[in-house]
């Protein structure tokens, strides 16, 4: 057996007609946990069904919109004969009261017939009474239009055929009954009677009949004894007519008519004797003068009339009884005959606002709890992941990140049962059982089961010229399947060569010497040593002329960095475990590979001139970014190679090298100015954090192998390279000024400053300046160091090469805003300050304190 | 599913979704799925003179297949983090899934 194409296991087990069998994947069969002992729990199983299977009164509530499309059909039928056929046609539906108007039209020629015959036999009475009757009768047969019920066309023909002789037997019914006995029927209308005060555009609630039944309360039946027909022929009409069904009280009726709720009561009651008013009227109803009757002749023939009634007036209806078009039965509309009137006007209100609530959201629950827990179910077998970390890595951190900078942020119960506690790596859910949590665990189930019976990619059918592919949530189909060809050579096999294979033992072998020029210090020595030490020989390294390669080598680093950070989430807790052993050796491994994707042991000086590979790689923006990531797992000696390695190729950076101004009135193109930034915040900070912490040697080393190995008047130019110069002055001064140096390193340092301050101070001061609109913060910074370092005749040539720029800076806060000058005076400050001095906007003075 | 990945997280901020049909709509995100269904509340049309239909709705479900573009919020993204999941997706598709 099949079921939708899919061929079924277990063919010929009874198993085999399981619903849960249906689905090609079983995994309904793997939902079911053990048995139905909790369905209660965690479909709501309390909850009554009452209004499950309630048919009715759901279409009702969607129904003003066949009313809609009814009335505007109609309004575009001008005639009256038209709009008698096309009541005939449209039988069925029903008409809004907002039709009242529109309803008369063709109602009242019908009423004013059956009037006459009335009038025929019972002469002239008041005019008034009369008038009101009218108005009655067109009222209700708008009313009945509304409330028409659907007729097959046996029905109708009974009713033609059965009409005169229901005349007939209305008449006795009627005679049956004391006069006021019309009313007794009205005992059945539902609570919904009496909405007739409403304007006429005013569409029906269409609620469930139930709906309104609570709220409101009947009079008393006085009559239980009508005719069963009449009572079912009432009803229809009631549960048809709730927009405007009336509540008839006996006592209205001898009140004014300016009233609407009175007047609506009265007509309720005519409504109650349409049969009635064919053979005779009760005194209490007048009879029409001839004068009220201008549409309809007054000696119009009961036959004819008749014929015409049938399809419009509901009321002539006395076919057999069914039930109506809703299957509603009459029997809960009673109502107990102790129940008390509600105001009137509180009745409306409540009917209002019922109808505004039905009418603005006419779905109300039209799902129950288990319809959407199903949905959700299903819905969550789509989403849930056995790898959070893998496949929902982004929710699964930012949440993470959000929830502890936001520790009070409440998640809502779904975020909770799933989308939290599942990224949780073995946390177990806390305490708060509830019924989605149980789901999950269905669903986890369901997706185990998924896991161990793989769904097959495409589908070949026997017999079918082709396959059909299958996409899942994970695997979308995809719409072009591109395979790499076996025989195309690997072209990132040079680059993907280490990410394949990790060495286990990271044999730090002595390797190419680094080439360095022959002024090489100490300090220096050690540096490079270092380098070499880590230089791999025999190590592939990308060529920064391979653009690509130098990509492809970044992303392999940040995917080394992934596998560590991933490595260090899963530490076991005991440090002396073997656990531990075998994680620590896996993150050293990794640590290798790191430092090996880097490429920061290509040799120091490439053999054909080109660019470091290190250096290439980190004029990329997203290798600048990956530094203080890479920086977290190195060692310290490891560090240091990196800052060396920049350092000696400071003028190659392409911050360095794109950092210098062109003309006076000339910002950086945004691209460097966006490069300078992001090396800023990325590399800068862990690299002086390097440095503020280095040993005296080290800082000396560096500032020699910069200015061998680079143009430093050049260098010192730029944002970049000035930062560095002044973090290692800065340093060098600390380390001096602590007084724990030995004069053999003084000795050095003053000779390496020396130099430094000769490159500085010949290619004169000013040209260090940016342009004027670009902050030279700076630079005041850097001049402050190499003062700090100098000796005083050295300051008094600083000051003497940039006294125009101090005059020029002073000048321009004045005319400045007070935030802005003021900052301004404290750049100049940095500098001035070193040398005892102060300077406001005005003056330069000795610096106070 | 990364970008379902990331819609999750931008749950109850406003975003504004723009159809296929140049409708613009800017709203409070209540919900997404994977077919990146969008539940929004609290919305505004860009254009409200062009779509004056469109003033009395409050919210509304918008299906994923009709959206042409989403504009995110730059603040609640994380990029840095977005691109180390696209990695991890990378990865985990061409089989070396990160453990």
């Amino acid at each position: 057996m099949s079921f939708f194409g899919i061929a079924q296991p277990n063919q010929g087990n009874v198993q085999e007609y399981e619903f849960d069998d249906t689905y090609d994947d079983n995994l309904g069969g793997q939902l079911d946990e053990s048995g139905d002992a909790f369905n209660d729990e965690t479909f709501g199983g309390e909850a009554s069904v009452g209004r499950d299977f309630d048919f009715h009164g759901e279409t009702a509530k969607i129904s003003y919109a066949i009313d809609e499309d009814q009335v505007a059909y109609e309004r575009r039928a001008p005639q009256h004969a038209q709009m008698q056929h096309q009541q005939q046609q449209h039988q069925q539906r029903q008409a809004p009261p907002s039709l009242q108007p529109m309803a008369s039209l063709w109602g009242a020629p019908d009423q004013k017939e059956r009037i006459m015959g009335d009038e025929a036999q019972h002469g002239g009475q008041q005019a008034q009474q009369a008038h009101l009757q009218q108005q009655q009768h067109y009222q209700h047969v708008a009313a009945q239009q509304g409330g028409q019920q659907p007729l097959s066309l046996e029905q109708i023909e009974a009713q033609l055929m059965g009409r005169q002789a229901q005349a007939q037997g209305q008449q006795q019914q009627q005679h049956g009954v004391p006069p006021q006995g019309h009313a007794p029927p009205q005992g059945h209308f539902p609570p919904g009677y009496g909405y007739q005060g409403f304007p006429p555009g005013y569409p029906p609630p269409q609620g469930h009949p139930m709906q309104y039944q609570q709220p409101w309360q009947f009079p008393p039946l006085p009559n239980h004894d009508l005719n069963m027909q009449m009572m079912m022929h009432y009803q229809q009409q009631q549960q048809q007519q709730q927009g405007q069904g009336q509540f008839q009280q006996p006592q209205f009726q001898g009140q004014s008519q300016g009233q609407p709720q009175v007047q609506v009561q009265q007509q309720q009651q005519q409504q109650q004797q349409p049969q009635a008013q064919t053979q005779g009227q009760p005194p209490a109803v007048a009879s029409q003068p001839a004068s009220q009757q201008q549409a309809a002749p007054p000696t119009a023939p009961l036959g004819p009339k008749e014929d015409k009634a049938i399809p419009t007036a509901p009321q002539g209806f006395q076919g057999p009884p069914h039930s109506g078009p809703y299957g509603y039965q009459p029997g809960p509309v009673h109502v107990s005959p102790n129940h008390t009137i509600p105001p009137m006007d509180e009745n409306a209100r409540l009917a209002k606002r019922n109808e505004m609530i039905s009418k603005r959201k006419p779905h109300n629950n039209l799902m129950t709890g288990g319809d959407k827990d199903f949905v959700l179910r299903v819905q969550l077998q789509q989403m849930v992941t056995e790898d959070p970390y893998n496949e929902d890595f982004y929710y699964q951190v930012h949440s993470a990140i959000n929830v502890r900078s936001n520790p009070n942020q409440p998640l809502d119960a779904f975020a909770r049962t799933y989308l939290y506690q599942r990224g949780q790596r073995g946390r177990r859910a806390r305490g708060n059982e509830n019924g989605l949590q149980r789901l999950q665990q269905q669903v986890h189930k369901a997706v185990q089961f998924v896991k161990d019976h793989p769904k097959k990619d495409s589908i070949i059918s026997q017999g079918a010229l082709g396959k059909i592919h299958l996409g899942s949530n994970k695997g979308p189909r995809q719409a072009l399947d591109l395979r790499k060809r076996d025989d195309t050579p690997d072209a990132d096999n040079s680059t993907e060569a280490p990410t394949e294979g990790v060495s286990a033992t990271p044999e730090l072998r002595s390797a190419t010497p680094v080439a360095t020029t022959t002024t090489t210090t100490d300090a220096i020595r050690s540096i490079t040593t270092s380098i070499s030490k880590f230089n791999l020989q025999g190590g592939s390294y990308v060529s920064a002329n391979d653009k690509r390669g130098i990509l492809r080598a970044i992303e392999n680093v940040y995917i080394v960095l992934l596998r560590l950070e991933a490595a260090e989430r899963t530490q076991p807790e005991d440090d002396l475990s073997d656990e531990f052993q075998v994680w620590k050796g896996e993150k050293d491994a990794l640590v290798t590979q790191l430092w090996r994707e880097l490429q920061i042991t290509a040799p120091i000086d490439q053999a054909d001139g080109s660019l470091h590979p290190f250096i290439a790689m980190l004029s990329h923006a997203k290798c600048k970014k990956a530094i203080p990531r890479v920086f977290r797992h190195i060692s310290a000696e490891q560090r240091l190679t990196i800052l060396t390695m920049i350092m000696a190729h400071i003028g190659d950076l392409d911050v360095v090298k794109n950092g210098h101004y062109s003309g006076e009135e000339s910002n950086l193109p945004a691209k460097s100015r966006e490069a300078i930034e992001v090396f800023s915040q990325t590399v800068l900070p862990p690299l002086v954090q390097y440095i503020s912490e280095a040993e005296y040697g080290v800082i000396v080393g560096l500032l020699e192998l910069m200015m061998d190995r680079n143009d430093t008047a050049a260098v010192v130019k730029t944002k970049v390279g000035s930062a560095f110069v002044t973090v290692l002055i800065s340093r060098a001064e600390l380390i001096n000024q602590e007084g724990s140096v030995s004069a053999e390193d003084e000795e050095t340092w003053n000779r390496i400053f020396n130099r430094v301050f000769g490159i500085v101070q010949r290619n004169n001061l000013n040209s260090l300046f940016p342009p004027r609109n670009v902050d030279d913060s700076y630079v005041w910074q850097f001049l402050a160091s190499i003062a700090l370092a100098a000796k005083i005749d050295h300051q008094r040539v600083m000051v003497d090469d940039v006294r125009d720029k101090i005059f020029g800076t002073m000048n321009e806060a004045k005319a400045l805003p007070p935030d802005l000058s003021q900052q301004k005076i404290n750049n100049l400050n940095l500098f001035l300050n070193v040398m005892g001095l102060n300077a406001t906007t005005s003056e330069i003075g000795e610096l106070q304190g | 599913m990364l970008f379902f990945s990331l819609f999750k997280t931008l749950v109850n901020h406003e975003i504004t979704v723009e159809l296929k049909n140049d409708l613009q709509i800017r709203g409070i995100l209540k919900s997404v799925d994977q077919f990146m269904n969008i539940k929004l509340e609290n919305v505004t049309t860009v254009e409200e003179d062009k779509f004056p239909h469109l003033t009395a709705v409050r919210d509304l479900f918008i299906r994923g297949s009709v959206v042409r573009y989403v504009h995110l919020p730059p603040g609640a993204v994380d990029t840095t983090l977005l691109e180390d999941a696209t990695r991890r997706e990378a990865l985990s598709h061409s089989g070396k899934a990160i453990k």
